[in-house]
């Protein structure tokens, strides 16, 4: 049995359908993203899962069970915030005391409830925080406030760890550090983490499982390498990097090979050259006028525009969406 | 969060009982007949409106239209000057503004009376005059036009400051060194930068002081003595020594639509600019 | 222009205070004309003998407090709410009460109340008066309160609500104490308009239940009288030190 399942949801707001017959299922201790651009309903979804929010009909269930109209006090899930809402009349520590308070709502029948003081020293020292512990949140950095509001909520054990945008309120260059800290803490402390996110590059290297919405709907469900290898649609191809269309068929540009004087593939005219640094993008007019852009990471020989070039690929990196 | 509905009941029960309730009854009194001993009754009529075309009636609500205009003005004026000073402040600026906002916080009726203590016939000027021998008799300070406006417009200089105040702190001084940047002179900023981005501000302000001065009772009464009679004037006394309160309430009707007509152009001025409220 | 416009800021701020910084040094002349004859406190201790006016002062004070206490607590409540939804009746005759002239405001209640005594077997008094301050309070409260929720990140209770803390304890725990700053100052605000109002308190107040500005009124009506430069100096630097610490308790 799934830890949580998504079951045929809808949420409808004035004017349009912001999700739509959503479905998906979360396993113990995976780390699932929804991945969508903006507006496309993934935050909504979070937070029916959350429970700010309810649904106009579907189901969610934990562990098997209804919990699609519980209020969010009552949810064996918690949120992190894209602002990290931490409240700000309150300490770091307070911050993550501030829902042991109400644990027994939520706990009952779990056993003796362990020392809170305990819990919350055990948590600030997970997330590395002990040292500003009696910080108020004005006095903290992007970053820091992250991880407190990720204390604030692990503290508490949740079933599911609700992330929305986690890393988008941090600095550009700070996000690929925390990414992988994240993605350490999910594997250290187990906990399922469901994470919203319009960067495919987070999801794809983060993930265990990527949803890809658009428009409300649900488009494809799976793991990195098969979403990115082999999407069902041409938005799920698109969204998660550069397509080449030619022929009703998806090529990426880093399949795309370009050579001076091979006989196999078609006959190409080079129209511009880009140095990226670690790549070269080539943009190439083949014979029909399609144009491909091929992306090549040691370029054996220098490239020019006016070049006639052929390109070539191999028929298994040929993407056929369905739709 | 779910609305909590009866967070609202209070403040409606009050608003309802002691607002509308008492506005609706006072616009039935305007349409009763005043009875021989006070008090009201039938039939139903228009003579207390029609009692408002009188001249002496026109006159003093000509009168206080003007009286407020007056203090508008003088408030308008006498506040950018002091909202400018304390935008461009560099230091204490919460000083100053406090320095403004204090004497509002003291009592009304206070601060009637210090302009009553420095102007009245045995005040402190008069008397200072006297003693120095510049005049042979008290001069007339107070119990006339000139006084109300000066109490009015001491009472309501800070609800122009605080507005005029407000927007003129958001223009950027970036702003103001691209215009003298671009051969503006500090008069031309602040004639053709300045003002033009303080407008919503000072309408803002010209409402603040106007609205109360209309329909202003007291610094009338006090600084204006019997002789400088305002419209608010008319209706307390309809209520209390004249005990007519239909005509009383008719007065109150007319006072009410003024007010809100007035508010209601204005509204419709800011939203055209996109300012205030 | 710089000098000229510090020099009329000068100017300005006389105007605004010198009248009361002036009122303030007579109150403590000894003569009872307006000619300087030495120092006393001779005003103020007759303050203490005049028991109408100690009378009056205490009605106020009481009418303050109780005034302060129930528009503070409404109109926490009612803006809270209209954090969540709207009210248009509410708002709109809010906005009305504030633009109402106060004479208005007075003689409606007056008339309200006259009305409402055919039924009921009540008079004017202090309840008259609170309930009228009450009620013009309201729209101030409503303003502060307002203004300070405008800033407070609505996630925020959210947050709450997911860590467990039901509607009512996220109320008490997250968003009361972020408001309570706001609070203070509207209870102020409240507190210093209500022991101010003369015009309508006046109207519908009854015969054995005088403020102090309605005794205020009466001596500055009858002339020039060295005890009302006293009892003004007193409410000056009363209302003064309270806003002084409150605004100090503000920002600590």
């Amino acid at each position: 049995m799934p830890l949580l399942e998504v079951d045929n949801v809808t949420r409808r707001y004035p004017g349009h359908l912001a999700v739509d017959q959503v479905s998906f299922s979360v396993e113990q201790g995976q780390l699932f993203a929804l991945l969508g651009p903006s507006g496309c309903g993934k935050t909504t979804t979070l937070r029916l899962i959350a429970g700010f929010e309810q649904p106009d009909s579907g189901h969610i269930r934990l562990h098997g069970e209804a919990i699609t109209h519980l209020p969010p006090y009552e949810r064996r899930v918690n949120t992190v915030f894209q602002n990290y809402a931490l409240f700000p009349h309150l300490t770091a520590r307070a911050n993550v005391e501030f829902g042991l308070r109400h644990e027994r709502v939520r706990h009952v029948g779990n056993g003796p409830a362990r020392d809170a003081a305990a819990r919350v020293d055990a948590v600030l020292d997970l997330v590395q925080m002990t040292g500003k512990a009696a910080s108020r949140p004005a006095q903290l950095s992007g970053g820091e406030k992250q991880r407190i509001a990720l204390a604030r909520s692990l503290v508490l054990e949740p079933d599911v760890l609700l992330l929305d945008e986690p890393l988008s309120a941090l600095d550009p260059n700070l996000r690929k550090q925390v990414r992988g800290e994240l993605k350490a803490l999910q594997r250290r402390t187990g906990v399922t983490f469901l994470m919203v996110t319009h960067d495919q590059e987070e999801a794809l290297s983060m993930a265990d499982c990527i949803g890809v919405m658009n428009a409300g709907r649900l488009e494809q469900t799976g793991p990195p390498r098969g979403l990115y290898h082999r999407p069902r649609t041409r938005f799920v191809a698109g969204f998660l990097g550069a397509v080449n269309w030619i022929d009703g068929s998806g090529v990426r540009p880093e399949a795309v090979h370009v050579e001076r004087d091979g006989t196999q593939g078609r006959d190409a005219t080079i129209l511009a050259v880009t140095f990226l640094g670690n790549c070269v993008h080539v943009e190439a007019e083949l014979a029909g006028g399609a144009r491909m852009v091929a992306e090549i990471q040691n370029p054996r020989s220098e490239f020019r525009p006016g070049d006639e070039v052929r390109l070539w690929w191999r028929g298994e990196d040929e993407m056929r969406p369905e739709a | 969060m779910k609305p909590r509905t009866w967070f609202l009941l209070p403040a409606r029960t009050v608003m309802l009982l002691l607002f509308a309730v008492p506005m609706l009854i006072v616009a039935a009194y305007s349409l009763l007949t005043r009875g021989a001993y006070g008090g009201q009754g039938a039939p139903w009529t228009l003579a207390n409106y029609a009692r408002l075309l009188d001249p002496l009636y026109l006159e003093i609500l000509l009168k206080s239209f003007w009286i407020a205009a007056l203090a508008t003005a003088l408030c308008l004026l006498l506040g950018f000057p002091l909202a400018l000073f304390i935008a461009r402040a560099r230091t204490r600026k919460t000083l100053w503004l406090a320095l403004v906002t204090l004497p509002f916080w003291t009592s009304f009726l206070v601060r009637t009376y210090a302009w009553m203590f420095l102007l009245r016939d045995t005040g402190l000027i008069n008397t200072i005059l006297l003693g120095l021998g510049l005049i042979s008799e008290p001069l007339p300070l107070l119990y006339n036009d000139a006084a109300v406006v000066l109490g009015l417009v001491y009472g309501y200089l800070p609800f122009t400051v605080l507005p005029i105040y407000a927007v003129l702190d958001r223009i950027g001084p970036e702003l103001l060194e691209a215009a003298e940047d671009l051969g503006a002179t500090p008069a031309q900023v602040v004639r053709r930068i300045v003002l033009p981005l303080a407008r919503p501000g000072l309408l803002a302000g010209a409402v603040l002081v106007f609205v109360p001065c209309l329909g202003a009772y007291l610094t009338p009464d006090l600084m204006g003595g019997g002789k400088s009679i305002l419209i608010g004037n008319v209706i307390q006394n309809q209520f209390t020594n004249a005990r007519d309160w239909p005509f009383g309430a008719a007065l109150s009707a007319v006072l009410m639509v003024i007010v809100m007509g007035l508010l209601l152009l204005v509204r419709r001025k800011t939203s055209e600019h996109g300012g205030l409220p | 222009m710089n000098r000229a416009l510090s020099l009329y800021a000068g100017l300005a701020y006389l105007f605004l205070h010198a009248p009361l910084a002036i009122l303030a040094v007579f109150s403590f002349n000894s003569s009872k004309y307006t000619v300087w004859e030495g120092a006393s406190l001779v005003w103020y201790r007759a303050l203490l003998a005049d028991t109408r006016l100690l009378e009056a002062a205490l009605n106020s004070l009481l009418i303050g407090a109780a005034a302060t206490v129930l528009a503070t607590v409404i109109g926490t409540l009612a803006a809270y709410a209209l954090w969540q939804r709207r009210a248009p009746w509410l708002e709109g005759s809010l906005y009305l009460s504030l633009v109402t002239p106060e004479v208005v405001t007075g003689v409606s209640l007056l008339a309200f109340y006259q009305w409402i005594f055919r039924f009921l077997d009540v008079r004017l008094g202090l309840h008259t008066v609170i309930a009228a301050h009450v009620m013009f309070s309201l729209a101030f409260v409503m303003i502060v309160v307002v203004a300070r929720l405008r800033t407070i990140d609505r996630t925020l209770e959210e947050a709450a609500l997911d860590l467990g803390a039901s509607e009512t304890q996220t109320f008490l725990r997250v968003t009361l104490p972020q408001l309570a700053p706001a609070i203070g100052t509207a209870a102020l605000l409240v507190f210093a308009i209500s022991f101010d109002d003369y015009v309508i308190t006046s109207l519908v107040a009854g015969v054995d239940s005088e403020t102090l500005p309605m005794v205020i009124y009466t001596m500055a009506r009858r002339g020039v009288s060295p005890s009302v430069n006293a009892i003004s100096t007193l409410i000056t630097l009363a209302i003064g030190l309270l806003t002084l610490t409150a605004e100090r308790w503000r920002r600590a």
